[in-house]
Parts: C-alpha cells; structure tokens; sequence
C-alpha cells in the first residue's frame, strides 16, 4: 500500500474541513488502565477554594480527591475502605475510633503523614477563625463544642499516642461518624505549612492525595501533576489541566474537536448527543444521592391538612416533569433516593390521579381549589419549566399557583423561615451515604427552628422524630435501617413533600477517557481516569 | 489648558463617585442573604453567623457604603466574597486579556474601515459604497454575542480554522477580535466615508490636485488625516460600547477577561467583585474620553486656537 503524500493528506484535510463536519470522534481502544498523557477538563467558574476545610460543592469534590486523602474513602460503592489508614477499630459501644496510619503515607513536599497532623486539621475545622462549613459534622468529639466555644486550648477527645496511632473518642456513640471521617473535610493537611500560611493556605495547597498542584491562574487554569512521594494506587494520567470558563454549549464544541476529554452537558447539549446515533455512545448519564421535591409548608394553610398535601401528591405528573427537565432523572416515590443502598424500593408509588386529587380537596373543604404561590429558584433553569409543569397540573384540580421565581440568596432566607413561604422547588444531594442525611436533617420536627431552618415544610411528627433519635444513637444496622425505612413511611402518609425525581447528570467523554465509571457518593473518580490514545 | 485638564479631572472624578455609589446601592438592594450565597445552603446558621460578622453584613446600607467609599478613596476595591482574593488582584489578572481583545480589536476594525471609507468616498454611489452601506446597518443591528456564537460555530467547530476557546496564544484572540471588528467596521467605514467626501471638496484639496499631486497623495495624505479627525473622537466615546461587547465575547470565547469576571461575579452574587467591574469599566470610559479631549487639542490645532 503506497503512503500517504503530504500532498494528498492536505486534500484530505481540505475535504474533510468542506465537508463542514468536526473531526469525528474516534472509537474506543483498550480496557485496561494505562499510565500517561493529560487530561483535559473543563469547568465554568473557579471553585471557592479547594481547601478541604472550606470546599463544600459536590462539583469540588473529585478535584479535592486528587489533592488530598484521609483516613477512610469509599470504595466501589458507598462501603467504605481504609485510605490512608492501616487499620481501623471502632469500640464496641461505638464511641472511641483507633486508627494505625499506614508507614509511608507522605504529603506533596515529602514528609511523612503523622496522627498529629490529622489532630491539626480536625481542629482547624472546629475553630471558627476558619469559618469552615463542616464544624457541625466534628462536634460529636468529645470536647469539640468547648474548643469551638474559646474554652478549650485543644480537643480532648483527639489523641495521638504515637506518631502513627490516632485516637477520636466521642461525646456519645454515633453511627454516622465513620462516614464523616471519609468526608472531604476529613482530609489531612501538613500542619507546619498550614501553620505558615494561615488563610493563605489555599494559594498553597498540599495534601497526600496522588496529585499536587503545579499551577494555578484563579478564573483561568488549574494544572495537577503527579505527588512523587504518593505511594498508593491511584493516579494513572501524569498530568490533569482544568480550564475554567465556557458554558456547557462550548464545552461540548471543544469535546467534538478533541479539545476536552470530559464535560457535563447542558439540557440542550445532552439531547443532541442523545438523538445523534453517532455521538450516543459519548453521552453518560450518572445517577445522584439526590431527590428534587416541592415541599409543602405544613404550618401554612392550606397545607396544613394532610388531604390537600395528598391531593397535591397525586396531581403532579412526574414523569412529564422529567421530560420537561430534559429526559436526566428518575422519578421519586419516596425521600430517600436509590442510588443510596439503604432505600426503600418497597415504598407505594402516588399515582398520577387528578380524578383522587379533586377528591381528596372537596373532602378538605376545597371543592373550587385555592390559590397559593409556587417559589422556585430562577437561575435553575430546570426548575423554572417543573414549576410551569406543576403550575399546569394544578390549574386541572382548580388550584391557581402564582409562579414565584427569586434568586438563590432570597430563596434561601425565606424557605428557611417559619410561615413565610406555602411551597416550594428544593433539591437536596446526600454529604455521606446514610439516610439520616436526608430524613434527620431535612424532616425531623425537633430541629425545626424559627429561622436558617432546613426543615422547609416545617413538618414535625413525634412519631418520626423518635424514630430518628433511635436511629441516630443505635449501631446496629438491621436496626438502623428498620427505624429509617418506619420514619419514611410515615413521612410519605403525612405527604409534606412530593419527591419529584431523582436528577442524573449528563456528562460528556471524549473516546479516549476510560475507567469513568460513576461512583454513588463522589460521582466520578478524577484519580481512576486514564487516556487510550 | 490646565485649568481645563484639572475642571475635567474634577468632574470625572463625581462621575466615578456616582457610578460607584449608584452601583453599590443597586447591588446592595438585591433581596436575600450574601452570607448564605457564600457560605452554601448546608452551612449550620453558627458558619452564617460568623460570615455575617467578617463582611459587616449586619450593619445598615450607609454605614457600609461609607465603609467601602473610604476603603475605595485608599484605592482599596476589597475581596472577593466567593474566592477571597483581592478585587484589585482579580481585576489586574484580568486586564491584559481585555485590553489585548480590544486593542487587535480595534486594530483590525481600523485596518479595515480606513481603506473601505477611503474607496467608498472615492467611488460614491458604487456597488462597493452600497455593500458597505449595507453591512455598516447590519453590523450596528448584530447582536455581539450572536454574531460571536455564529462564527464559533462555523470557523472553529465545524471547519476547525481557529480554536473554539480558551487563551493560550494570538490565534486564540483572532476570532473574538474579528467578531467585534465585524460588527464596528462598516459603521466607521460610513463615518471616514461621510468625512472624506466634505474633505475631498475642501479648497485645499484641490489647490493640492491643481499642484500636480497624485491621486493617493491627495487621498492618503491630504485628504485621509482631516477626514480622521473626528473618527478619534468617536472612538473615545465608543470605548463603552466596546466594553460592552467585549463582555459579551469574552465568555462565548472564555477569554479570561474583565468581561467574564463580570458575568461570573453577577451570578455568584459577589458584590465586590461586581462593583470593581463596574468600577473599572467606568474608569477605562471617563479616562478614554479624557485622552481624546486631550489629544484633539493636538490633533486639530483650531481647537486650541479657538480657545
């Protein structure tokens, strides 16, 4: 076969630039991870910071991974595995973790991981000079509240009996912390660089984590590189480049030209990808710990009768919603979301049934509907076109709902307020595999308070919340899992939400990107990626 | 001459007060919560407390504009809500990328428009005045975003002729500098056109054709420089609009520029940042117009003499 002349490649090139089609996305090569090359991604605005005390965006989180490990990570799925502990020990009334920290564990400028450094970054979160968003989560250690209240110089209930053993002993036993401990907020840092740069810190990042940063242009470009001192099994490409800026319609222009490797799509870039068969293959939709709800204030009428919150159930059509929303989600029958194992599939479903829902208001004393007020988020543009989908389905049962569009800042101030706001769009992503992250958090009637309340429909059941309170102290399992599956049962027959659906996310691969598999609590898994060129 | 420099100093100065003051009540007056913006809809209401108190957010509209006037008048713009980097910083970072966009920008536009203005004077009434006319009314009609998109779509994705985004050399500028040359080219064509033809009837230049000069001579050396004159003074005046656009193409192309800082600080509610855009953008256009009244004064000495 004779070569290819310069000559005839030029025309190629030419007829291939007429023919007014970006260079086509090849097709994929091996399975098997391979070491090298860069990966390239996208994302539209620089992150707060990446500093495991303040980062709290779930899109920050596999960028953090890269940087910084801790004690415990997830594995596969939400089982969670030591990371850069040797070994770990919880005491059989639940109380006092142990934890050897694995020999050979180094940060980014070589020296060796230490149980104090860990003690150091716990109680950098507690201390509210750094105004980290996780200091509720490290409250159960015994004597947290005093050093977060001035009155303690240390943590009494963090101890480092030697270089390599650490020891958290908590106020009371709770099931949850171990899913803490794999937080991103859980992260060591070396505590004499920390110590030097102050708030600094985060133009200096350094971890223990497979990767260090070797440039930074804030707004503009993040660029990672191989820790030489990182000695676990992480890691495969040498470099990973983030480019900051674009909307998701760029990002998909560059992922066709062979520009990015990864990209999430916009509504609009998905269904394109979705009915061209030549681009399918390079969409991937990855499941969320995430339910997206319309609560419905039950201290405010009319919602604080349990027949209009029911009505309200069955008039919405989830399922239209969901096409509204682009075709990227599930439908939701209960609180807790499947992708988090301990749900509940065996939860009735509401039907779609305006029939039972007009009903259901005659019973109520509402035979001609009422009129009530719909908030809703104006920059989620998904949720702009749920709210006139719900707006049409109650106009069906005579309900008139004037369609409220605010701005995150005012939505977030007023749902959190008592009898201020009827009812609402929401959506709620797990922090840690476990359903009192949703149920304890979200629906639990002792929590409820007059102000900055997450409890949004402001429900309150003493049966549901004993429940909770059982749940949240015991360590069994079987048990825990029981509590939660009655406490969501009962919320679903009280009807103070109507779970809309659970939200996938669209993302983009180029064919080259391999080992993307979704993770249930990270989403994916920047550090497992590898190129196939 | 001074007393004139130091009277126009005054007033562009109450000018940046106004817009500074204006924006700052604008911005302020957004309903909600910064803190919560900041601090993220999971912060515990003890992690708001503490944003609150760091940001003086608690304290009354006057007492934090004072605040931040006196901040300012020490040439403090303050941080960043979001990324807790200086605004000052932030704006510097982002200069360069704007005004390089700017500067080919109006460089290609002028490389252009000056020799089109030129020949369609030359030739009134041809198919190339009427084209010019023509795309001098579409371009002034473009909306700089959509024209910015267009292009994209088909010179970089579909023919791959210029990358689709991003800054990392000049062949990343030229596609967004076209787009915003495009839209201005034909209208400063008009402009030069309009003026060379009531130069070209000026009793000096003819006195120069009578002299035997040639025909380029006439044009491009007589003829061009007068017809210029007033094109300076309606460039100082477009540089706002030019920002504007600027704004717009900046983020279709992802430019790390002013304009994008703009948008992202809009989105991300970080007041600061927003007041050192707009800030920054007032001070480019009220200095913009202070050097062309300075430089019209040399340009065109009947001005001077006048006064």
């Amino acid at each position: 076969m004779k070569p290819i002349t310069p000559a005839v490649k030029t025309w190629l090139l030419l007829g291939a630039l007429l023919a007014g089609r970006p260079c086509p996305l090849a097709s994929a090569k091996s399975d098997s991870p391979r070491r090298g090359g860069t990966l390239h991604l996208v994302h539209p605005t620089d992150w707060r910071s990446l500093d495991p005390a303040i980062a709290f965006d779930a899109d920050a989180a596999p960028i953090q991974k890269l940087l910084f490990r801790g004690l415990l990570n997830f594995g596969e799925g939400i089982e969670l595995v030591a990371d850069q502990a040797a070994d770990w020990s919880v005491s059989p009334e639940g109380r006092i973790y142990t934890f050897q920290l694995r020999p050979g564990a180094c940060f980014a400028h070589g020296r060796e991981v230490e149980a104090e450094d860990y003690i150091f970054s716990f109680e950098r979160i507690l201390d509210p000079k750094t105004g980290s968003p996780g200091q509720t989560y490290f409250l159960d250690i015994l004597g947290a509240e005093q050093f977060n209240r001035g009155q303690a110089a240390h943590v009494s209930g963090l101890r480092a009996p030697d270089r390599r053993t650490l020891v958290i002993e908590l106020k009371q036993p709770r099931f949850v912390f171990r899913y803490v401990l794999a937080m991103n907020f859980a992260n060591v840092l070396p505590r004499e660089l920390v110590r030097r740069y102050g708030s600094d810190f985060q133009y200096h990042l350094i971890g223990s984590g497979p990767y260090c940063v070797s440039e930074w242009r804030r707004n503009i470009r993040w660029r990672f590189e191989r820790n030489p001192y990182y000695s676990g099994s992480d890691g495969f490409v040498d470099a990973v480049e983030i480019m900051i800026g674009g909307d998701a319609m760029l990002h998909a222009m560059m992922l066709e030209r062979g520009e990015l490797d990864r990209a999430l799509a916009g509504p609009a870039e998905a269904v394109r990808f979705q009915r061209d068969p030549r681009l399918r293959r390079f969409l991937q939709r990855v499941d969320t710990a995430n339910t997206d709800y319309l609560f419905l204030n039950t201290e405010m009428k009319p919602f604080d009768d349990v027949r209009v919150r029911r009505a309200m159930n069955h008039a919405l059509d989830k399922e239209r919603y969901i096409r509204l929303a682009g075709s990227f989600g599930t439908v939701a029958h209960g609180i807790v979301p499947p992708a988090m194992p301990w749900s509940n599939p065996g939860l009735p479903a509401c039907d779609h049934d305006p029939a039972a829902a007009r009903a259901l208001l005659r019973e109520a004393g509402y035979p001609d509907g009422f009129k009530t007020e719909l908030w809703f988020i104006l920059s989620r543009p998904a949720d702009a076109r749920i709210a006139a989908g719900i707006q049409q389905d109650l106009r069906e049962i005579g309900v008139k709902a004037d369609l409220k569009p605010v701005s995150y800042a005012a939505f977030e101030v007023k749902v959190r307020s008592r009898r201020e706001v009827p009812c609402g769009l929401w959506g709620w992503m797990e922090d840690y595999p476990d359903p009192s992250n949703f149920l304890d958090v979200l629906l639990n009637g002792d929590r409820i308070t007059d102000a900055d309340c997450n409890n949004q429909a402001f429900y309150n059941n003493p049966n549901v919340n004993a429940r909770l309170e059982q749940a949240g102290a015991s360590n069994d399992p079987d048990e825990r899992l029981r509590l939660f599956r009655e406490a969501e049962s009962l919320v679903m027959r009280d009807a103070p939400w109507v779970p809309i659906l659970h939200e996938q996310i669209p993302v983009l691969n180029s064919p080259r990107l391999r080992g993307n598999r979704p993770h249930p609590v990270w989403l994916w898994r920047l550090e497992q990626m590898w190129i196939d060129d | 001459m001074l007393a004139r420099l130091v009277t126009r100093l005054f007033w562009s100065g109450i000018t940046l007060f106004g817009t500074a003051i204006l924006t700052f009540v604008l911005v302020n007056a957004v309903p909600g919560d910064v803190a919560r913006v900041i601090a993220g809809s999971k912060a515990s209401p003890e992690v708001i407390r503490q944003v609150h108190a760091r940001y003086h957010l608690d304290e009354p509209l006057w007492k934090r504009l004072g605040h931040y006037l006196a901040q300012l008048g020490l040439g403090d713009l303050g941080y960043s809500f979001v990324t807790d980097q200086p605004v000052t910083e932030a704006l510097l970072t982002r200069l360069p990328a704007t005004a390089a966009l700017a500067c080919v920008a109006i460089v290609m536009w002028m490389l252009m428009a000056v020799p089109l203005g030129v020949l369609t004077a030359k030739h009134r009434g041809s198919w190339l005045d009427r084209s010019v006319l023509v795309v001098s009314t579409v371009g002034i009609s473009l909306p700089s975003f959509w024209l910015a998109r267009l292009l994209q779509y088909w010179l970089s994705y579909k023919l791959g002729w210029f990358p689709v985004a991003g800054l990392h050399s000049l062949a990343h500028l030229l596609l967004p500098a076209a787009t915003l040359a495009l839209l201005a080219v034909g209208y400063y064509a008009r402009l030069i056109h309009s003026n060379m033809v009531q130069v070209l009837q000026c009793p000096y230049v003819q006195a120069a054709r009578a002299r035997g000069a040639s025909e380029a001579s006439v044009l491009f050396k007589h003829a061009l420089r007068n017809a210029l004159i007033p094109v300076v003074t309606i460039l100082g005046m477009d540089v706002a609009a030019l920002l504007g656009g600027v704004l717009f193409v900046e983020n279709v192309f992802a430019l790390p520029g002013i304009g994008t800082l703009a948008v992202q600080s809009v989105f991300n509610l970080d007041v600061p940042v927003i007041m050192g855009t707009v800030i920054i953008s007032a001070l480019i256009v009220v200095a913009a117009n202070l050097v062309v009244d300075i430089l019209y004064r040399w340009i065109d000495p009947r001005i001077k003499t006048a006064h």
